[in-house]
């Protein structure tokens, strides 16, 4: 068992780099799409507050909450296009990220329609704020879907991540780390608005 | 019959001979802030000391302090760090962070059990001081909310090495291990201290 793990880690460490590019012309965007949340501090952290708190705190409710954030990412996008510049997106979303990041470190039970409404309105923002720049029509399009397959994978791997951890270890150390994780995410975010605030 | 995969280990062994550097980037400024906030706790045996004494307290304190410590001084941590990167000035930074290691380290050498409400405080005003000095130090070029999720998670996890380490308090000698090591702290917060003046 052990040989096959470090066998197995050597064959990942031989890996050459990748020259890959998009098999299919025109698709470019959806890839661009697909690295987006990756690459947005505030998009993955918001992914991973959520996630944290479907898997904690929705209880029986955590499918119905992934599906609401996934569809309200989706809405979030559609939106975007047509709503007026009334507010920063990108703050909003750190802001409920912070209020998501304070659920899970406080650590006490909320109905789980709370837990979804909360998870809905961040993923709204996520998708608002995951809007590819204006050009044409179609591009913009898959490049939307990208992001929205990216957006839906990290949510269901967070929330679906969290949520086996904590069925294979129910313990107090799992529960402790996950209000801990909480903390981390409201004390980055907070960080970022009180600098918002400050400046 | 010998059973030990030996040639899987010797083939697994050539194969990671055989591996090349890996080119990878870290994904421009957020990789690059995440990994400079990350590296910045890491960088100063003040910072750690004081970040493992947080962890060890919280331990040898017991529920519910053994989570709301680490959950706290992060929270307090970010307005501290909220100010540095703002440029407001906040008065002996450096005595505060020495002075964390030390009276930290003396909490748990001298088995001392406060309200909650006191170790929170005591934890959130030390927290303040360190916030402060990681967010003094941003780089200019650096995503800032990356550098505060970075040093944010390395005080985290400098927080549970404390707790793990912590856990020993089940043990008499372990009780008596963990002391040892607050003693430790409290002196090398007491050193750090008379580098100041």
């Amino acid at each position: 068992m052990f040989s096959r793990a470090v066998a197995a880690a050597a064959v990942l460490l031989a890996a050459q780099p990748v020259y890959g590019h998009s098999p299919f012309p025109g698709f470019k965007g959806f890839y661009t799409g697909l690295g987006h949340p990756f690459t947005e501090p505030a998009h993955l952290m918001s992914l991973i507050a959520a996630g944290l708190a479907i898997a904690g705190y929705a209880g029986q409710g955590a499918g119905r909450a992934m599906v609401a954030a996934v569809l309200a990412a989706l809405a979030g996008m559609a939106a975007g296009r047509w709503m007026p510049d009334i507010y920063d997106p990108q703050l909003a979303l750190i802001l409920a990220t912070a209020l998501v990041g304070a659920i899970v470190a406080a650590g006490r039970p909320l109905p789980s329609a709370v837990i979804i409404g909360i998870c809905a309105v961040c993923a709204f923002l996520l998708g608002q704020d995951s809007l590819p720049d204006p050009g044409p029509v179609d591009q913009v399009v898959i490049t939307s879907l990208g992001a929205w397959a990216a957006i839906t994978y990290l949510l269901v791997a967070a929330a679906g991540g969290s949520r086996a951890a904590l069925r294979r270890w129910p313990g107090l150390p799992l529960q402790i780390g996950m209000r801990v994780a909480g903390s981390w995410l409201l004390a980055a975010a907070g960080l970022y608005i009180a600098l918002a605030a400050l400046t | 019959m010998n059973r030990f995969p030996i040639y899987r280990v010797c083939l697994a062994a050539g194969l990671t001979l055989t591996a090349s550097a890996a080119a990878a980037h870290t994904g421009g400024h957020a990789g690059e802030g995440f990994l400079t906030g990350f590296l910045h706790p890491l960088s100063g045996w003040d910072h750690m000391l004081a970040m493992v004494a947080v962890g060890l307290w919280g331990a040898f304190l017991g529920r519910p302090a053994i989570w709301h410590l680490p959950v706290v001084f992060p929270v307090v941590m970010a307005l501290g760090g909220a100010l540095g990167i703002a440029g407001i000035m906040l008065p002996m930074v450096e005595f505060g962070i020495a002075a964390s290691a030390l009276v930290l380290g003396l909490m748990v050498v001298l088995a001392v059990r406060p309200p909650l409400w006191v170790a929170g405080a005591v934890v959130g005003a030390f927290a303040v001081f360190h916030g402060h000095a990681h967010g003094t130090e941003l780089p200019q070029a650096a995503n800032a909310l990356s550098y505060a999720a970075g040093f944010v998670v390395a005080t985290g996890l400098l927080h549970l090495a404390g707790i793990a380490f912590g856990t020993l308090i089940r043990w008499p000698a372990g009780a008596i291990t963990i002391r040892g090591v607050g003693g430790i702290i409290a002196a090398g917060g007491c050193l750090f201290l008379l580098r100041l003046i």
